[in-house]
């Protein structure tokens, strides 16, 4: 982390579980800086958006990178409605909020079949958060807690090597380049 | 963009070195994890020798665990550096002037001709 005189983009992705909320924090696309999941069983809309209230007021981010749902997603209305009052507390707070849907993830890893898969091939990215990878899930087991942290380092590192292609490219195509990117 | 770090990064530097707060707290002389949680918190600033302790267990500058507190210092010199080179103090001005351009005064690396 030797980056006294150059600039970085710090992101902040969240991903919405149904027992509460994984998060990732990233100072540009290299440094993991945090990560982990956040319990909620009682009260769980309330005390996810405090928890996100508090780590925008710890970490300033530049930018808060949720999922997009898209319009056909069989998300619960509790996740989709949480998602927005997310991007809601972004914008009190004067902090840009992105959305990247699945499909944006799944193209920045073309080899990965899963969000497993995925997750293991961040794992190698990010030695440090090895031991947390979760093994692929056998149907008749609930989803592990852990790969909601990975779902939210996809959406920070994907967020990122988009805004990084963005800047890269001249400003004539950075308009149809942007749309192409959704 | 920003170039405004952190006030540290000792719960990364600590989830990379795979450490338990408790086991930081006993390695620093703490009694409990708690300290640990409030310095990563940003809390509170740890004493010098807690600092130094922290540098050589995570085997990193203490500029680096500490980059946001290391920023705001730098930046708060350089201010009074720069009102230093409007004084009157000639020597000091010179200084000053070093300290805001380090590289203008760093003297020419002589070429190695010998290794020992």
């Amino acid at each position: 982390m030797s980056r006294f005189t150059t600039e970085f983009t710090r992101a902040l992705a969240v991903d919405i579980a149904s027992r509460g909320l994984g998060f990732a924090l990233l100072e540009g696309p290299l440094a993991l800086i945090d990560r982990g999941f956040y319990n909620a069983r009682a009260d769980r809309d309330e005390r996810c958006v405090t928890r996100l209230v508090w780590m925008l007021t710890k970490f300033k981010p530049d930018v808060l990178v949720i999922e997009d749902f898209g319009q056909k997603t069989r998300r619960p209305a509790r996740v989709k409605a949480l998602a927005e009052v997310f991007a809601a507390a972004a914008k009190e707070h004067g902090i840009a909020c992105h959305r990247i849907s699945r499909k944006t993830v799944k193209s920045r890893f073309p080899t990965c079949r899963d969000r497993y898969e995925i997750a293991r091939a961040l794992a190698e990215r990010f030695p440090e958060i090895k031991p947390l990878c979760p093994p692929a899930r056998k149907i008749w087991k609930s989803e592990d807690p852990r790969i909601n942290i990975f779902d939210a380092l996809s959406f920070a590192v994907t967020h990122l090597a988009l805004a990084k292609k963005r800047r890269k490219r001249p400003v004539a195509d950075n308009k149809a380049g942007t749309e192409q990117d959704r | 963009m920003t170039k405004d770090h952190l006030p540290n990064y000792l719960r990364t530097h600590r989830k990379r070195a795979r450490l338990h707060q408790r086991q930081v707290a006993h390695l620093v002389g703490a009694r409990s994890g708690a300290k640990i949680s409030r310095y990563e918190s940003y809390a509170r600033i740890p004493d010098l020798a807690t600092v130094f302790a922290l540098e050589i267990i995570y085997r990193t500058p203490a500029r680096i665990l500490f980059a946001g507190i290391f920023e705001k210092a730098r930046g708060l010199v350089h201010d009074r550096a720069e009102r230093a080179l409007r004084g009157n103090d000639a020597a000091l001005a010179s200084f000053a002037r070093q300290i805001l351009d380090p590289s203008a005064s760093r003297p020419a690396k002589k070429p190695r001709t010998t290794f020992s």
